[in-house]
């Protein structure tokens, strides 16, 4: 396989001037990834900073009423509540092995934003998030968040105000502050290597999810299941089962309020291959080729890309993407909570949901894992408008 | 110095020109027509054409707004319509289409290529598509497509870089003028100097430079060491203010008015 590319997706699509950094930061990943003090560093601060490893809880109410063995990964019980954290440490890193003094980022529902702060806030680097003026309005909790942890909050608002135009502000502050500057990508898209970085750094996910399943079944899961939006959730749970056939992996996309272009983000499921914000992979776009419209009830995967390893495991059979809409979702949210006590995010609750809508189609007694990315209090605000909790 | 047979006889319409940079339909077609019928009139004929997006990552604010309202519009037959009507009424320029990669690849790149290529586009520059992944380029239209690649240097690419590019170069060179997205005014003419001076040595090709370029009074000084200086944001500036300011602004860039 081409350097850069899963098949024919993936590459460097950004103007000339930002490569030169982009190959700085490919040789600093791979000497940073040799250097045994830092990765005997960030296995520390992954275990008593993160809490890791994360449970890996047998749902048991779920399990009798669905008829599986159901369990959920509980990256939402990380510090700072979602698997971002894994991310964001592992890139404050080699940000610092680096020398870089200013973090930028990106942020959609603000779980990346929180988790850059926070690994900002304790390498004492300056941080500052891309946040789309909309998520400000409905991620309200995290923006407070991010604030107290020192970062600062840039509300952007061109275009529909939400995590595309968050990522395209971000290259475009990194293309006028090189020399200074670290931008920490949350998702495992946009140029190589950072689908690379991030996957590296998210499949400890699927790394402990294979070893405590086989301690607790003594044999591998039927399916897996994962909510995908730029998708390292999702490619983090994936990556460690991607040989082992006999595992069916499944990621969830959001397909909002129906099926027009405009009102869903299920790029993999209904998107054609283009080329948007560094990488050639699936993308929702017009006929004329302008990015679309997109609409999610969770600003983490309103977004109308997706991490090129995806588009190829879509290509070569290997993964099956699907979509469920926002109704099953808060309907996934409410089963999550009252059956189990867990308060998931409404972009978790979309791998749920997809569960909940296909379990009486398996084969009975399937073993299950879902990738519970994140936690949902950032969601209250949503859900109780939309009715839920009365 | 490298002789490239591939050169035309150094472009005579864009030889120490200002390049007006015109974002088609943009407010709409009609004043892209008065603004190329008025660089024709002026002598402007060597055109930056820019094909709007909706997300446009190196440009800066004022491009960024024009593009992406422009955007939900645009369609490239009738921007077609319009340069062959001007052609078939004896204007002739040389247009180096300037669009982001998923426009041109959703609309089929050879196709639309080969279209354009009637009407006076003899450039295509990608400001999404880096020299590094020309592989791509390559896929997307032939090598005997009449439309010329144009890549974009900067100060900041080493110098092996800088002549891997420069071998692969057949037309021009788009020097981005600073590290940033278009509409700012920072840069130095002495670096700016030192990379065209670095490209010369290396092979007798144009550099046209780009970003920042405000007037005429900021294109000269540029224009005594490079074969052309690109003005967009300004341009749509004026535009945003009225066609007639534009078209007024098009006179100062050439000299016509001060």
């Amino acid at each position: 396989m081409k350097k850069g590319y899963f098949g024919q997706f993936g590459g460097q699509f950004v103007p000339q001037t930002l490569m030169p950094a982009l190959k700085e930061l490919e040789s600093a990943f791979i000497a940073f990834k040799k250097d045994k003090t830092i990765q005997t560093e960030l296995k520390d601060l992954l275990k008593h900073y993160v809490g890791r490893p994360s449970p890996l809880y047998f749902s048991r109410n779920l399990s009798s009423k669905l008829g599986h063995r159901i369990y959920l990964k509980r990256e939402d019980l990380n510090h700072t509540g979602s698997h971002k954290i894994n991310n964001t440490l592992g890139q404050i890193l080699l940000a610092r092995f680096m020398g870089k003094k200013r973090i930028i980022a990106e942020t959609g529902a603000g779980q990346h934003g929180v988790a850059t702060a926070t690994a900002a806030a304790l390498m004492g680097l300056e941080c500052i998030v891309y946040m789309g003026a909309e998520d400000v309005d409905r991620q309200r909790p995290n923006v407070e968040r991010m604030k107290l942890l020192g970062a600062t909050v840039i509300a952007v608002e061109t275009g529909s105000r939400t995590l595309k135009e968050a990522v395209t502000e971000t290259f475009k502050d990194w293309l006028s502050n090189l020399s200074t500057t670290y931008y920490l990508l949350g998702s495992a898209m946009g140029p190589y290597p950072y689908p690379d970085i991030v996957r590296h750094f998210q499949q400890i996910i699927g790394q402990e999810t294979r070893r405590q399943i086989l301690a607790a079944e003594k044999k591998l899961p039927d399916l897996v299941l994962a909510c995908v939006g730029g998708g390292s959730n999702a490619i983090g749970i994936f990556a460690p089962f991607r040989k082992d056939l006999s595992v069916r992996l499944m990621g969830v996309e959001a397909g909002g309020r129906g099926a027009p272009l405009g009102e869903h983000c299920s790029t993999l499921a209904k998107g054609k291959p283009g080329i948007f914000q560094g990488s050639y992979s699936y993308l929702l776009y017009t006929p004329s080729g302008q990015i679309a419209d997109t609409h999610s009830i969770s600003a983490g995967l309103d977004y109308p890309g997706v991490g090129p390893e995806h588009s190829w495991l879509k290509d070569l059979g290997r993964a099956e993407y699907v979509s469920v809409t926002d109704d099953e979702v808060l309907n996934a949210f409410q089963t999550l909570c009252r059956s189990e006590g867990i308060l998931p995010a409404l972009e978790s609750s979309h791998a749920v949901a997809h569960l909940i809508k296909i379990a009486p189609k398996l084969p009975p007694d399937q073993i299950i894992v879902v990738n519970l990315s994140g936690r949902g209090d950032k969601d209250l605000g949503i859900v109780l408008a939309a009715g839920l909790g009365a | 110095m490298l002789l490239d047979w591939g050169l035309k006889a150094m472009n005579s319409f864009m030889k120490k020109n200002v390049i007006p940079y015109i974002l088609a339909g943009y407010p709409d077609l009609e004043a892209t027509e008065i603004l190329l019928r008025q660089c024709h009139a002026l002598g402007l004929t060597f055109i930056e054409l820019g094909i709007p997006f909706s997300d446009p990552s190196a440009d800066g604010p004022v491009i960024q707004a024009a593009a992406s309202i422009a955007s939900r519009t645009f369609d490239f037959m009738r921007l077609y319509q319009l340069l062959k009507k001007l052609k078939n009424e004896g204007l002739t320029f040389e247009f180096t289409m300037m669009t982001y990669a998923n426009p041109l690849y959703a609309a089929g790149t050879e196709k639309t290529l080969k279209l354009f290529s009637e009407v006076g586009v003899e450039g295509l520059l990608i400001p999404d598509i880096p020299f590094e992944e020309r592989h791509f380029i390559s896929m997307l239209f032939s090598k005997k497509s009449p439309v010329k690649n144009v890549w974009m240097i900067s100060e900041n690419l080493s110098d092996d870089e800088l002549s891997v590019i420069v071998k692969h170069s057949h037309y021009y060179l788009y020097l981005v003028s600073y590290l940033g997205t278009t509409g700012k005014s920072v840069h130095s003419l002495d670096t700016l100097k030192k990379v065209i001076n670095k490209v010369k040595a290396k092979k007798d090709i144009p550099v046209v430079v780009g970003f920042g370029i405000r007037s005429k009074a900021d294109a000269d000084p540029i224009l005594e060491f490079a074969d052309g200086a690109i003005i967009g944001t300004q341009l749509i500036n004026q535009l945003n203010s009225s066609t007639d300011k534009a078209c007024l602004f098009l006179k100062t860039l050439s000299g016509i008015v001060p």
